[in-house]
Order: structure tokens, then C-alpha cells, then sequence
């Protein structure tokens, strides 16, 4: 019986633990630089808890979007959280054909001028490359993650993340131009407090090919 | 006609049935789509005295004298069709209130557009078309998207290039291979152009924005050589603008180089391949033999604003050269800037034409020089308002013998109100 009271009574400190550090939320600072110093905008940051009962599904019905506008894909890179739909609307006054043959997500989409497709799940992790089949320069990409603790670094190479659960979590860098196998590192962070947390990458980053977008002629008139 | 199209009933149905086992089975492939969408565009237009080229005239543009007034500027219709993911078909239609004032196609094609191979991407077009050469002229139905009117190369590829045959190029895209530099090479085998040149020697180069029909002949000029004793009085008084008189294809070959989309530079070999002694005896219209060599640069200045220029020099001669022979130069240099809904542009092209035949009766020798200058407002997606003026300097030699006097200087202006669907 001594026994059995132990264990509830650990169990029970266990559960009023867990309770108390599921309340509590932080918040999460993080600045990204090249290695070269300079900062790093558009990299998508994401925060995987430890303990899984933390990760919630995507709102039902949520639609993210992924548009084609002035012949590029806009935004350049969409972070979404696995099961989320997202739609890909023509913005532009001509035809676009947009396709991946990505293993996370393999699709193709003709798109007359203007037309908003019926919105595709993202239920796979991984990264999706986008081209288009009019425009050779279009270039996007959709990164599909696991966790609803997700952000791109903005023009300061910073992602703030508020009302996060206090815990232990695998942070992940992810860019497609960053010069590694998996285009990114991830690495344990303790949560449990406010972070603040600078990281220098130690790899190569490629230079963007942006700009002059609209440039490109489409070649279904040519 | 018929051999035309014969030609391209042949040519689709070789490309449909050699590529159509790799289409299928596309992951998630969208079936059959079609689309209907058009231009129309209504002028105002303060035109120039000389007899427009479309009334017999040697006029660079398409209104004269009696046309200052309001015209249907354009009428156009595009029919597409999406067979498959790879496949599709697309015929253009035009309409317009001069010539004959009879709809008509303008070009029709069967595309194979397969998605990327290894990142390499194939696109093979068979049909009728024209040549993939301008870099002005990308708005659906052949229209400009820096001005109304064409450049003189262009406005001259679009009237006596148009061909029926298969072009294909292949593209290395340079972004899916992480590099700046994309590069093209394309070709293409025709027929149905062989009267390409008449225009050039008998009118001169034009500046204007009239897409011609397959069925739509150019009436010439009364010029002193077809009444003469000379053989040009075996050249019937209009330009057949896509005859098969030899039966000999054509061909051209190309490359392409890009920096990110922000320099472009093309060049090509077109040769058409004529048999210059052959002809016609029913219709009266010779085969000439032309080529030329052709260079394209598109620069990006900064995003709003585009730097265009084509250089195209080459030679022509019908009657085995005695009875035509004509080296042939024009080049434009262009600059476009948009700003929010406006857009404004402007060009100067350059061009002649120097007769080198033995037939002193037609002295086919012309030049000039002209500024386009352009200014459009788009109010929506679909409405646009804009405004061109264009003057054109030139000296021909037809125009000495016509009404005495070679040099001239013509202005025309186009107010537009263009509708897009």
C-alpha cells in the first residue's frame, strides 16, 4: 500500500509540474546572421516541443495562401504546419502553371488569368519546390513543419516568438540557399524561460536570384 | 492554302502521336481546359496623307488620309485549349475594318509543352506562326507591349514570316540549376513563306500594329515595273503573304542567353530557303529567297524600366536575282518605363532597303528613320487609354516614281480605348 501511495503522490506532483509549466508561457528571440555577419531575412525558424501533447493541429478549415502575382510566387517562401490547406491563386492577367514535383507534396496546376484553384493539403513534412511551366524564373517554396511554432526572420534577421510553452524544444534553421544537405541546422533549445538567442551561420549561404521578376516573357506567346 | 494546310494537319498529327505516351499519367494532371479572351481596341486617329500600304499604297502605316477619324483598331480573339498538362491549342483571330472587312485567323498552333525534364525544359510548337523573333510583341495575339505600333523589324516579321511548320527550343532555366545565367537554342522548319520579301522590295519597311489573316493579300503599287517590259510585269499587283511556291522548307536556328530576367540577348539565322527562279504561274507571285541574321537585347535598367533593342540585316532576290535583289537592314533601339498604372515609351528605328538587281524600272532602294513616342493608362484590368505619335522620315525611290518627289515626312497619332477579356 506504502508503495501505491508513492507512486500517486509522484504522479500527482508530476501532473501539478506539468500543469504549472503548461501554463506558463514565454517568449522566444532569435536573430539570424550569414557568415559573413550580415543578417539573414526570409529563413524559417521553427520550434519543435519535446513533449508532443504541446503541438496542436491546425485551425480546421484555415486557408493559407500561396499567389502568383507579377510573375512570381508570392511569398517567395510560405511556412505552413502539416495538415494545412493552401490555396494558390492567379493574380496576374495571364496564364500560369504552376508544379512541384517535390516528394513532400507532387502537384500541377493550370491557372488561367485570375483563377483561384480549389485550396491543396499540405499533410507530409518536408520542403516543396515551386516553378512554373510558362515562366522558367518563377521560383517559390512551401516548408511544411510539424509544429504550430513556426516564423520567417524578417528584414532584421529576427523572429520573435510570444505565448510559447515553457519547455525543452528542437529549434530548426531552414533556407534554400543555405549551403548544407539539409539547407539549415537544428539544434535543443530550453524554452523553459524568456530566450533570447543570436546564431552566426558557419555555412555558405548562395546568393539570391531575385529581382526583375517581371521581367520574364511568357513564353506561351512567344 | 491547301498545301499549308496539309502541311500543318501532317506536322500536328506526327507531334501528337510521337510525344502522346509521355503524357500520360501525369500525378494529378488537370484534364481538359478552354478559354475564350480578346482584345478590342477602338482608335482615334489623326493620320498621315499617303496612301496607306493596306490601299495600294507604299504608306509605312496602316491609316491614310481618308482614315482620320474612329476606327475598330483591333479585334481579336483567342481561343485556348489545354488537352492535357503537356498539350495545348491555341488559334487567334483577327478583325479589322479595312482590306477585305473579313475575320480572319492569324495563327493557329499545337503546342507540346511538357513540365521540366531534369530541370531542362522542351517546348515544340507546329501549326501556323509567327516566328518566335520579337521581344516587343508578347501580348497575346502578336500585340505590343511597349506601344501600339511595332517596331519596323517587327511590324515586318509579323507581315511576311508568318509560316506553317515546328519550332522547338530547349531551356536550361538557370534558377533551377541555382545559377544567374539561363541559356535557350530552338530552331524551326517551315514552309509557306516564300513570297517573304515582296513587301520589302515593291512597299518598304512599316511601322504599324495590323496582325495580317492567313486569306489577306496586300495590294502593291502601281509602280512603273509591273506595266514596264521587265519581267516584273509577270508579279501579279498583290502580296500572297503565305504562299508555298517551291516546296523547300525553311529553317532558322537560334540561342539565347539570360542574366537572372534582367538581361536577355537572342540571336537567329533565318533562311527560308527559296528557290529563286520559281513561281507561280496561276497566281503570279514568285518564291523569293530570304535571309537574315537577327539580334535581340532586353535589359532590365531598373525595375520599371525596360531597355529594348533588335537588329535585323539579311538579303532577298526573286527572278534569280535579276529580277529583285535587295540587302535589307533595320534595327530599333526602345526604352519603356511603367510607373504604378502608366506606362510611357519611346523608339527610334532605322531601316533601309538597297537594290542590287539588274532591273533599272524598279529601283526598289528606300530609307528612314522614326520616333515612336507612347503613353498608356490603365484604369483596370481590362480598360486601358493611351496615346501614340509616330513620325517616319524616309527616302524611297518607289515614291520618286509614283508622284516625283522620294523624301517624305509623315506623322500619324492613335488615341486608343482598349478593352482586354
Amino acid at each position: 500500500m506504502v508503495m501505491v501511495f508513492k507512486r500517486v503522490k509522484v504522479f500527482l506532483m508530476v501532473m501539478l509540474f506539468s500543469a504549472s509549466a503548461a501554463a506558463e508561457n514565454v517568449s522566444f528571440s532569435f536573430e539570424l546572421r550569414d557568415k559573413g555577419g550580415k543578417v539573414f531575412e526570409d529563413a524559417v525558424v521553427s520550434l519543435m516541443p519535446t513533449d508532443s501533447s504541446l503541438i496542436m493541429p491546425p485551425p480546421s478549415g484555415a486557408v493559407t495562401e500561396m499567389e502568383q502575382k507579377d510573375k512570381q510566387f508570392t511569398p517567395h517562401i510560405l511556412v505552413v504546419q502539416k495538415g494545412q490547406s493552401v490555396s494558390f491563386p492567379n493574380r496576374d492577367d495571364i496564364q500560369h502553371h504552376v508544379f512541384s514535383f517535390s516528394e513532400t507534396k507532387s502537384f500541377e496546376l493550370q491557372l488561367y488569368k485570375e483563377d483561384v484553384p480549389s485550396p491543396l493539403v499540405f499533410d507530409n513534412v518536408g520542403d516543396v519546390e515551386l516553378g512554373c511551366s510558362v515562366h522558367d524564373w518563377m521560383l517559390g517554396y512551401i516548408k511544411v513543419v510539424e509544429t504550430p511554432y513556426f516564423a520567417k526572420t524578417d528584414d532584421q534577421g529576427r523572429v520573435y516568438l510570444q505565448e510559447l510553452p515553457a519547455g525543452e524544444y528542437n529549434l530548426s534553421v531552414w533556407h534554400p540557399r543555405i549551403v548544407n544537405k539539409s539547407n539549415g541546422f537544428t539544434m535543443q533549445v530550453d524554452v523553459s524561460k524568456d530566450v533570447l538567442l543570436n546564431h552566426q551561420l558557419e555555412v555558405d549561404v548562395l546568393p539570391p536570384l531575385l529581382g526583375f521578376d517581371s521581367f520574364e516573357q511568357d513564353a506561351e506567346y512567344q | 492554302m491547301q498545301n499549308i494546310n496539309k502541311l500543318g494537319t501532317l506536322s500536328s498529327a506526327l507531334l501528337i502521336a510521337a510525344i502522346s505516351n509521355s503524357v500520360v499519367g501525369q500525378a494529378n494532371a488537370q484534364g481538359f481546359r478552354h478559354k475564350l479572351q480578346g482584345t478590342v481596341q477602338i482608335n482615334y486617329v489623326d493620320a498621315a496623307n499617303e496612301t496607306s500600304f493596306l490601299e495600294g499604297g507604299i504608306s509605312p502605316f496602316r491609316y491614310d488620309n481618308q482614315d482620320s477619324n474612329v476606327h475598330l483598331g483591333q479585334l481579336h480573339l483567342n481561343y485556348r485549349a489545354n488537352l492535357s498538362s503537356a498539350f495545348s491549342v491555341s488559334v487567334d483571330a483577327n478583325h479589322y475594318d479595312d482590306l477585305d472587312h473579313t475575320p480572319d485567323i492569324t495563327q493557329a498552333t499545337i503546342r507540346y509543352a511538357p513540365l521540366p525534364i531534369n530541370g531542362y525544359r522542351l517546348r515544340v510548337k507546329a501549326g501556323t506562326f509567327i516566328p518566335a523573333l520579337s521581344i516587343e510583341n508578347t501580348k497575346p495575339g502578336w500585340l505590343s507591349n511597349v506601344s501600339y505600333s511595332s517596331s519596323a523589324v517587327n511590324t515586318w516579321i509579323g507581315e511576311e514570316l508568318k509560316s506553317s511548320g515546328i519550332e522547338a527550343s530547349f531551356t536550361r532555366p538557370g534558377r533551377r540549376f541555382r545559377s544567374p545565367w539561363s541559356w535557350t537554342i530552338n530552331g524551326s522548319v517551315f514552309k509557306g513563306n516564300d513570297t517573304a520579301g515582296t513587301l520589302l522590295a515593291f512597299r518598304g519597311w512599316a511601322i504599324h500594329d495590323r496582325v495580317l489573316g492567313l486569306n489577306e493579300e496586300i495590294p502593291l503599287a502601281n509602280l512603273p515595273g509591273f506595266n514596264g517590259p521587265s519581267g516584273l510585269s509577270m508579279h501579279t499587283r498583290s502580296a500572297d503573304l503565305i504562299e508555298e511556291i517551291d516546296g523547300r522548307w525553311g529553317f532558322s536556328a537560334g540561342a539565347q542567353v539570360k542574366y537572372l530576367s534582367r538581361l536577355d540577348v537572342r540571336f537567329t539565322r533565318y533562311d527560308n530557303n527559296g528557290d529563286a527562279i520559281a513561281r507561280d504561274f496561276r497566281e503570279e507571285q514568285w518564291a523569293w529567297d530570304t535571309k537574315f541574321n537577327h539580334v535581340a537585347v532586353r535589359y532590365g535598367i531598373s525595375p520599371k524600366t525596360t531597355f529594348l533593342s533588335q537588329f535585323l540585316r539579311g538579303t532577298t532576290e526573286a527572278g534569280n536575282g535579276w529580277l529583285v535583289k535587295l540587302d535589307f537592314e533595320a534595327y530599333y533601339v526602345g526604352i519603356t518605363h511603367k510607373e504604378g498604372d502608366h506606362q510611357f515609351s519611346l523608339r527610334y528605328d532605322n531601316f533601309s532597303a538597297t537594290d542590287l538587281d539588274g532591273t533599272p524600272m524598279s529601283d526598289n532602294d528606300s530609307a528612314g528613320k522614326s520616333w515612336t513616342a507612347f503613353y498608356q493608362y490603365e484604369a483596370s484590368d481590362q480598360v486601358s487609354l493611351g496615346i501614340e505619335f509616330i513620325s517616319v522620315s524616309d527616302s524611297a525611290q518607289h515614291r520618286l516614281a509614283l508622284s516625283g518627289v522620294a523624301d517624305a515626312t509623315q506623322e500619324q497619332i492613335t488615341a486608343g480605348l482598349t478593352y482586354r477579356f
